[in-house]
């Protein structure tokens, strides 16, 4: 077997779930190419790789998913992540990544309770991570807005700031966060109770999570700011975001047009939009 | 002839540059010989992270090193990759920049661990052509790092110390000597430390890393969570005599300590350091026979003789994670990462 083959094999006894001292096939492999000693059989020693491997990302997902494994509590959280590492392995160097996929398996993955709960949990962690590392652009230059001729609006594209991520959540999963982060930590303010779960009854929301210098803030919108910035996000021009938008908030484009420049005033403060590209 | 460190600078002695310690480091900016970053936890293009490098960069010399590049693997590093590196090196201004002698994943998975390779003449071969092609894609020196290891393979043919001189040797590239991950090895695998040191060759020695570690018995785990031990301090003197004075890293990445408990280690270095400068300037040791068996001694596995570990390591140190530090903000809907 060459190097790339052993690696090949080695790797894909690392993700498995279940102690590699109890494999057969892991057994067979450790004899065949591993040394082990008067200490540790070759399939303990490669044990200690595998173990490692969970230990490591499982410690990562802690750091970044604080929310989620606080409704999840200890085993059901050791199940979810277990499950997720050995069905979705890290494909990126950069460890931040690993989570990425976690609210789609989440919502894929039968009999898990409160479902809707975690699934919005764990996309707005997630979006922590991201606006946590995203580029640092320019702000919108004031200039370059006043020479936007006015019959070209419609055709021009926003750039958003890549450090800005839009969210529909089922559940007001920001303040269940911040109190479950709180009981994490020993807050004293934090209730000594256990939080209860469901944590609230459904309570549609739609935010910004966006980070401006150093802070990352959640920002309230509209429903239909939201259906905007998201159309906007997708990279429709102003003119396609507004019907896209209108329709998905369930309003008319001119009951939206008319909302236009208060939240684009309010959008180029924050830094949500950080160029306007206008196409002939 | 080779010159010592390749003609690199010696930067004298520094430590990691690791979150914790930011708030205190960034306030009362200790005198430092230089910093290490990981590369990976900067390699986003903006940020926190680079906001925090950009002020370790007011003070420090910074230099790069990484845990991912993976040189060993199945597939030769990601160009992509590669770049990033070299951006940040420009912004860095590293004097040079190092991985380890590793793989790290296969088949699209990136197990973020640093695991053993086979030592044969086939990777000796691989891994050279691609660190060449590493150093001439980065623009600045390149060096690898000996790995601790917790297993052994039954294809290598080579010894360790001949495994990476040999391909040093033949990519014309710098060793990134972790004295630490010598005794944690020869603990593991029944080697001659001292031998291990003797053996490398000294002059492409461009710097050295020092730490703590597990001993859980069986085995030894290299989870840079302590103080570096009596007979890794030996083994360190013992490297700087052979290869002069080199640019040394004390390395903490787990259990952080208060910053001063990581500047007297920084400090112990520099003492250790310059006793073995020293000895070597009058063609001596601060090494006896005795002392020497000693060190052999202390490397000899005994189940049984175990250091407290709570079993996970942190090969790199931990990331700069957006969640793990974030605080409430000084706005109501703010919250702050500091």
């Amino acid at each position: 077997m060459n190097a790339a083959a052993l690696q090949a094999e080695f790797a894909r006894f690392m993700r498995l779930r279940r102690d590699l001292t109890k494999n057969e096939d892991a057994r067979r492999f450790a004899d065949e190419h591993l040394g082990g000693n008067e200490r540790l059989s070759p399939v303990e020693q490669l044990e200690i790789y595998r173990e490692q491997f969970f230990l490591r990302h499982t410690e990562s997902l802690v750091e970044d998913f604080p929310g989620l494994g606080g409704i999840l509590g200890q085993a059901a959280w050791d199940e979810l992540v277990w499950a997720y590492l050995a069905e979705v392995p890290p494909t990126s160097h950069d460890l931040s990544e690993l989570g990425a996929g976690l609210p789609a398996f989440i919502a894929a993955r039968p009999g898990l309770e409160h479902r809707e709960l975690l699934v919005d949990m764990a996309t707005l962690e997630y979006s922590h991570v991201a606006v946590f590392g995203a580029p640092d652009r320019p702000k919108l230059d004031p200039q370059k807005l006043a020479s936007v001729p006015e019959d070209a609006w419609e055709r021009a594209r926003l750039l958003t700031d890549p450090g800005l991520r839009v969210h529909r959540s089922r559940y007001p999963v920001i303040a269940l966060r911040r109190r479950l982060v709180a009981a994490r930590d020993g807050d004293a303010t934090a209730p000594s109770e256990p939080v209860p779960l469901p944590a609230a009854e459904p309570e549609p929301r739609h935010f910004a999570v966006h980070r401006r210098e150093r802070l990352i803030y959640h920002d309230e919108l509209e429903r239909g700011a939201f259906a905007l910035l998201q159309a906007v996000m997708d990279g429709a021009p102003l003119g396609a975001a507004c019907e896209t938008a209108a329709t998905r908030a369930e309003t008319s484009v001119e009951a939206l047009g008319a909302q236009l420049g208060r939240w684009f005033q309010e959008w180029a403060a924050r830094g949500y939009v950080i160029d306007v590209i206008v196409t002939q | 002839m080779t010159a010592p460190r390749l003609g690199l600078p010696d930067l004298g002695v520094g430590v990691g540059l690791r979150v914790p310690h930011y708030r205190r480091l960034f306030a009362e900016r200790p005198p430092l010989d230089f910093v290490e970053i990981i590369s990976e936890n900067f390699m986003g293009v903006g940020g926190r992270p680079r906001y925090h490098l950009g002020r370790a960069l007011e003070t420090y010399r910074v230099v790069q090193h990484g845990v991912a590049l993976g040189i060993g693997g199945p597939e030769a590093p990601p160009r992509e990759y590669v770049a990033r590196l070299r951006e940040l090196a420009t912004i860095t201004k590293t004097p040079w920049v190092s991985d380890h002698f590793c793989w790290c994943g296969a088949g699209g998975a990136h197990l973020h661990d640093l695991l053993p390779l086979p030592f044969t003449r086939e990777l000796v071969r691989t891994v050279a052509d691609r660190a060449r092609a590493v150093e001439d894609a980065l623009g600045v020196p390149f060096a690898l790092e000996n790995t601790s290891s917790y297993l052994t393979y039954k294809g290598s043919v080579l010894a360790e110390w001949e495994f990476i001189g040999e391909i040093a040797e033949r990519a014309d590239i710098g060793l990134l000597f972790d004295v630490n991950n010598v005794f944690v090895t020869a603990y593991n695998h029944g080697l001659d430390p001292v031998e291990f040191v003797r053996r490398v060759p000294h002059e492409r020695i461009v710097q050295i890393h020092l730490a703590g570690h597990s001993n859980l018995g069986t085995h030894i785990i290299d989870t840079h969570d302590g103080q570096v031990i009596d007979p890794v301090w030996d083994l360190y003197r013992l490297t700087i005599e052979h290869a002069g004075p080199v640019s040394t890293l004390v390395e903490w990445d787990d259990k952080l300590p208060e910053l001063e408990v990581l500047l007297a280690e920084a400090e112990r270095a520099k003492m250790e350091r310059q006793r073995a400068l020293e000895a070597r300037a009058r063609s001596g040791s601060t090494l006896d026979a005795a002392q020497l068996e000693a060190i052999r001694d202390a490397a000899r596995a005994r189940p049984g003789a175990v250091t407290p570990g709570d079993g996970g390591w942190h090969q790199g140190g931990p990331r700069d994670a957006a969640a793990a530090s974030t605080a409430e903000g000084d706005e109501g809907t703010g919250e702050a990462a500091e």
